[in-house]
């Protein structure tokens, strides 16, 4: 059995608005394993980048810790990220837990060339001299097949996919235990994207760590994920074994999700899936999903659905499904 | 080529922006010798996909007028649109050509009312005498997006999300009756659960209403979905011209097979590793196929001269030495 690096806890994450608490990470659990590839899923305002925000312990008002244990286990210690002190923070960052942020041009430094952006970020954890750093930096450069002269490089010299990359690399230096990628490619083309879920891919298989990566396309989940975890308004629909979601799906929201999506050489009358997310500051009752699912029963509107076992490690939360496991009935189409 | 019956022709067409100082600067030419038509007697959607900076939105921006093309034409039912200078002229092209932008949230104001702009191409556009006229029209279009007066008029935009507001856009843009929507990624800044139902609408607008419709975008599976014909761009050039069905199963062009392997598709996962290259501008300035750098099947000539344009027996145009001479006749 691998060991675990993460548990999350009836974790509670609210933003605080003059209305009242946006409820945007209601009540989640669930655990991650070393040398997993971990996905989050789910539409705009579900909730994914709130929860990995809070696994950094990058939490910063309106955004607020309400209750729950999102804990990061490092040699047999616990340390919970929610509710954390700085000093703590800043010891465990970058060493055991790094952070991808989305593809932009807002994470580099545009005025300071890229080597001394990579050395802020190395030395102050390793004490080592600057040349000796940097030699092992471009060493690293070279091992994940970037040409070492970025270094020297202006980050508006260097196109989307290779700033991405350079940050990749700055992220995964220090091999942290666990790596986390908030929608990584999601402003780059196919090609780059491919290539950029590669590298993230291999250096999860060097380091045998855990890489958790929030994407809203369904078709990076497929392509590298070991697990994937369906967000739906601040609260996990289904989680599962990457196949088992993609062969059967059991929640009509995955459901859905799934079918939504284009494929080459189909060209069946697909339709997106009606209606939007609900509000979080005042979500509907019963079954966040109620609203929109196509086979709503009455139960749905009253009870909050609890998380069942169907098979080895794939859980539900829908009426759908007996404690049991059992089904109540079909799907509607 | 016949210059009858087409609705846009595209000739010859590139776009090229100067880099840097007077002495010193370099040209990169953004659009390189395009030629594209759409005919005016069927609605067809064609769609230009290509990555980022090879050039597809510079292509659009010049159709919409929005900039000029350096060199060669683009005809609007046979007329150059750059030549059109007076009102009543530009008041014509407005009426035929619409655009539809990226991003919905940018392109309403914020602190303007979504129906103002609504009754601006009302009345400035469509030619709009009362009220109840303008309304009426504005009615008409939002039904057609599926969208009701009632719920749109007087909110703001904030009150929308962001798959309605977009469709109030192409409602917009609908209002005038144009023959050709530019839509320049329509889609990327909605959610993959709605997209669909937009890109149905687009395909209702060509069977209901007859509207053809230029859809840029990156993402080949949707273009797959809508068009009817694709146009796959690289640094400039379009490389690879066809029915989407062809184009997109039995890509011709190496670089359309690689964009192709590369969509992280929900029914095969990847197998082979590709390689990623850190080569963009020297690829602009080749004076070779484009990219030969990283083709697979890069052969010398290939870095020493441009590929010409190959007409194929099941109508399609590619642009590489793979096709040259034997099975093809040369355009």
């Amino acid at each position: 059995m691998a060991e675990k690096l993460l548990e999350i806890n009836h974790a509670q994450i609210y933003y605080a608005t003059l209305a009242g608490y946006v409820k945007a990470v209601d009540n989640v659990n669930f655990d991650i394993n070393e040398g997993e590839i971990v996905g989050l899923a789910g539409e705009s305002g579900c909730g994914k980048s709130t929860l990995i925000k809070s696994i950094y312990g990058f939490i910063k008002y309106p955004m607020k810790a309400i209750s729950g244990e999102i804990n990061l286990l490092t040699n047999g210690n616990k340390l919970n990220m929610l509710f954390v002190e700085k000093e703590e923070l800043r010891k465990v960052r970058w060493k055991y837990i790094s952070y991808v942020p989305q593809a932009s041009l807002h994470v580099l430094n545009p005025v300071t060339r890229i080597k001394k952006q990579f050395l802020e970020s190395v030395k102050r954890e390793h004490n080592v001299k600057e040349k000796e750093a940097m030699d092992e930096v471009k060493e690293y450069l070279k091992s994940l097949g970037l040409p070492p002269d970025v270094l020297d490089s202006f980050p508006h010299q260097l196109s989307g996919g290779m700033q991405q990359r350079v940050i990749i690399a700055m992220a995964t230096f220090l091999k942290p235990r666990i790596v986390l990628a908030d929608e990584p490619t999601t402003a780059l083309d196919v090609v780059v994207q491919r290539g950029i879920l590669q590298m993230l891919r291999d250096i999860q298989k060097e380091l045998k760590n855990s890489l958790i990566i929030v994407s809203h396309d369904m078709g990076v989940h497929y392509q590298i994920t070991h697990k994937i975890v369906i967000m739906y308004a601040g609260k996990i629909a289904e989680i599962g074994p990457t196949d088992e979601i993609f062969n059967n799906p059991y929640h009509p929201y995955t459901r859905l999700l799934i079918n939504s999506l284009p494929r080459i050489g189909d060209r069946e009358q697909r339709s997106g899936i009606e209606g939007s997310p609900p509000n979080l500051l005042n979500p509907p009752e019963g079954c966040r999903f109620n609203p929109r699912c196509p086979s709503k029963m009455k139960i749905c509107e009253e009870k909050i659905p609890e998380m069942v076992e169907i098979s080895k490690g794939h859980f539900v939360a829908c009426h759908l499904f007996q404690k049991n496991g059992k089904r109540v009935k079909e799907d509607a189409e | 080529m016949q210059s009858s019956g087409k609705l846009l022709e595209l000739k010859n067409v590139s776009k090229i922006f100067k880099i840097g100082g007077l002495i010193l600067g370099t040209e990169l030419r953004a659009v390189d010798n395009v030629s594209l038509s759409i005919d005016s007697e069927k609605p067809v959607i064609v769609s230009i996909v290509g990555e980022s900076g090879s050039g597809k939105t510079t292509l659009a921006r010049m159709i919409l007028r929005l900039i000029e093309p350096s060199e060669g034409q683009i005809l609007l039912n046979n007329r150059d649109i750059t030549q059109l200078k007076k009102a009543d002229e530009l008041l014509e092209y407005r009426k035929i050509v619409q655009p539809i932008f990226q991003n919905p949230f940018a392109a309403f104001n914020n602190l303007r009312r979504v129906s103002s702009y609504l009754y601006d191409t009302a009345y400035s556009i469509c030619g709009a005498k009362s009220k109840e006229e303008a309304n009426k029209m504005i009615a008409e279009v939002l039904e057609a997006v599926g969208l009701s007066f009632e719920k749109v008029v007087g909110r703001y935009p904030k009150q929308f999300s962001g798959g309605e507001l977009q469709r109030v856009s192409v409602a917009r843009a609908l209002m005038p009756r144009p023959k050709l929507l530019i839509a320049d990624e329509p889609v990327s800044m909605v959610d993959a659960s709605i997209r669909m139902n937009i890109m149905n609408l687009f395909k209702t607008l060509k069977d209901d209403y007859n509207v053809s419709c230029l859809y840029i975008t990156h993402d080949l599976s949707t273009a797959y979905y809508v068009s009817d014909f694709i146009a796959i761009m690289f640094r400039g050039n379009i490389i690879e011209y066809g029915p989407s069905d062809l184009v997109l199963t039995q890509p011709l062009h190496p670089y359309t097979e690689l964009l192709m392997s590369s969509i992280p598709r929900v029914d095969k996962k990847w197998q082979e590793d590709i390689k990623l290259s850190g080569i963009e501008v020297k690829e602009y300035e080749s004076t070779g196929c484009k990219f030969a750098l990283r083709c697979p099947y890069t052969k010398d000539i290939c870095k020493k001269s441009r590929p010409k344009v190959i007409k194929t027996n099941d109508g399609r145009e590619v642009m590489c030495f793979k096709y040259e001479g034997k099975k093809y006749e040369e355009e």
